[in-house]
C-alpha cells in the first residue's frame, strides 16, 4: 500500500547529470545529458531548475519558492509551484521524495 | 565525367553489371539495376551528376530489381538492397524509380551521421540557406519547387545536411519528388522543369520528379550558412501568411524534425541552438505559391539589406 505524500510535505531534488543551458528571452531550452533529453522550459520552470540544481540537497516547495522568487509564498503559491515541480518530474529533470 | 556523358550502352553495362558509382552530395553509391525505367530516370534526372572512378570509395552499394523466384513472374514487383539486405518489402513492378530514391533518401538518413540530419527541405540564395521542417503533407516540397525555379538554389528538397563543426549545410541535388496534385500544380508554375513518368497508385500517392534545376548540381560543394527557419503548412484557401517563430519553439521543430539528433548527444544541441540563434523563424501557411514566392524574395532581400552576417553569441550557461 502506498501513501500519498501530502504536496507541502513533499521534497524535490535535481535528478543530476550534465545539463546544457540556453536562453532565449522568456524561453530556456535544456539538454539533460543522462536521459539525452531536450525540453522547452518557460521562465520561471527554469528558474526552478537552477535553484535546484544549486540547491545542496533536497528542497521543500516553500523553500523552494523563497529561493527562486526570493519572497514568502502566499496561499495557492505552493500548490501552484508543486504543479511545475510535478512536470519537472514527470519529464526525468527532478526527482521528488518524502521528508 | 558525369552521367550525361556516358553513351546510353554504357550507362546499361555499368548498371547491369558492375554497378555505376553515382555521387550524391558527400556520398558515393554503387547502382545496380537491370531495370529499364531505374536506367532511364538515372539518364534524365541524373544527367549532371558526377561519376567517380571505379576505385573510388563507396559509401553505399545498392540495387533495384525484380526478386528471383516465380512471384516475380505472377505479379511483378521490385525490390531494394543494400549491401545485399532487403531493408524495405517489395514493390509493385511499375515503381522501380521511385523505389530507387525512396531506397538512397533511406541509405543517406540513416548512415551519414557525421552530419546532423534534418527531414527538411532547403534551398539556398545569396549564400544563406532556407531550411522547411516539416512532415509529409504540409506542402514543404511544393515549396521548394517553386523556389528553385524562381531564385533560390536547390540544396535538398528532403535532406538537409548539417555539418556540427562548422554549421554550414551541404547540398545532396537530387530530383525533386512530388505527390498527386503538386504535379500539376508544379508543371504549370515552372513548365521549364523536366518532369519524369508519373508513377500512379504507390503508397504515396501517384509519385512525379523533376530533375534539378541546370546550375544546381554543378555547385554541389557549395555549402551555405543557415539564415531562416520556416515550418511551412498548406492549408486549401489560406491566405499567406508569415508569422514569427520563437526560437526555442524552432529548436523542439528541429529536434523533432531530426533523423539522428540522439546520436549527436549534446553536440547535437549546441548544432541546433546555433542554428536557429543565427537564424530569422517564422510559421507559414500559404494556398498560393505566387505569393509564397514573392514573399521569400521579399525575405531574402531585406536580410541581405540589413541584417548581420554572423551571431554566434549563443546565451548558454555552463554544462557542469
Amino acid at each position: 500500500m502506498t501513501s500519498r505524500i501530502e504536496a507541502a510535505e513533499r521534497r524535490w531534488r535535481w535528478a543530476g547529470g550534465a545539463l546544457h543551458v540556453i536562453h532565449w528571452g522568456e524561453e530556456t531550452a535544456v539538454f539533460h545529458e543522462p536521459s539525452a533529453s531536450t525540453h522547452l522550459l518557460n521562465t520561471d520552470t527554469g528558474l526552478l531548475v537552477s535553484c535546484l540544481r544549486a540547491a545542496p540537497g533536497p528542497t521543500d516547495t516553500a523553500q523552494l519558492w523563497r529561493l527562486a522568487f526570493a519572497s514568502e509564498p502566499q496561499a495557492g503559491d505552493c500548490q501552484a509551484l508543486d504543479e511545475s515541480l510535478e512536470a519537472l518530474v514527470r519529464i526525468g529533470l527532478v526527482t521528488s521524495e518524502e521528508p | 565525367m558525369n552521367v550525361g556523358s556516358l553513351p546510353a550502352a554504357d550507362l546499361t553495362r555499368r548498371l547491369r553489371g558492375d554497378g555505376l558509382r553515382l555521387r550524391n552530395g558527400p556520398a558515393v553509391m554503387c547502382v545496380r539495376s537491370q531495370l529499364d525505367e531505374v536506367r532511364d530516370g538515372i539518364a534524365l534526372h541524373y544527367a549532371g551528376h558526377e561519376v567517380p572512378t571505379e576505385d573510388s570509395f563507396t559509401n553505399f552499394h545498392i540495387s533495384v530489381n525484380r526478386p528471383p523466384g516465380l512471384r516475380s513472374w505472377l505479379r511483378a514487383q521490385v525490390q531494394f538492397s543494400l549491401d545485399g539486405e532487403l531493408p524495405f518489402s517489395p514493390l509493385p513492378g511499375n515503381q522501380g524509380f521511385p523505389l530507387f530514391e525512396w531506397g538512397m533518401n533511406w541509405c543517406l538518413s540513416m548512415h551519414l551521421h557525421r552530419f546532423l540530419m534534418l527531414h527538411a527541405a532547403v534551398v539556398e540564395r545569396d549564400g544563406r540557406a532556407l531550411i522547411l521542417p516539416a512532415p509529409p503533407g504540409s506542402g514543404k516540397s511544393t515549396l521548394c519547387a517553386g523556389l528553385v525555379w524562381h531564385g533560390w538554389r536547390l540544396l535538398s528538397d528532403e535532406l538537409t545536411l548539417i555539418d556540427p563543426a562548422s554549421g554550414r549545410i551541404t547540398p545532396v541535388p537530387r530530383p525533386v519528388s512530388l505527390k498527386n496534385a503538386s504535379i500539376e500544380v508544379i508543371r504549370q508554375f515552372a513548365p521549364q522543369a523536366t518532369f519524369g513518368p508519373v508513377v500512379p497508385e504507390t503508397v504515396k500517392g501517384s509519385i512525379g520528379h523533376f530533375s534539378p534545376p541546370p546550375g544546381t548540381v554543378e555547385r554541389a560543394h557549395d555549402t551555405a550558412l543557415p539564415a531562416w527557419v520556416v515550418l511551412p503548412r498548406f492549408v486549401a484557401g489560406a491566405s499567406t501568411q508569415l508569422q514569427p517563430l520563437s526560437k526555442g519553439r524552432a529548436l523542439m521543430a528541429l529536434v523533432d524534425n531530426s533523423f539522428n539528433y540522439q546520436i549527436h548527444g549534446a553536440g547535437g544541441f549546441h548544432t541546433l541552438a546555433a542554428l536557429v540563434h543565427r537564424s530569422e523563424c517564422f510559421e507559414f501557411s500559404y494556398s498560393r505559391l505566387e505569393e509564397a514566392v514573392a514573399l521569400f524574395a521579399e525575405l531574402a532581400d531585406r536580410r541581405a539589406d540589413g541584417q548581420a552576417e554572423e551571431r554566434t553569441d549563443v546565451p548558454r550557461e555552463p554544462s557542469a
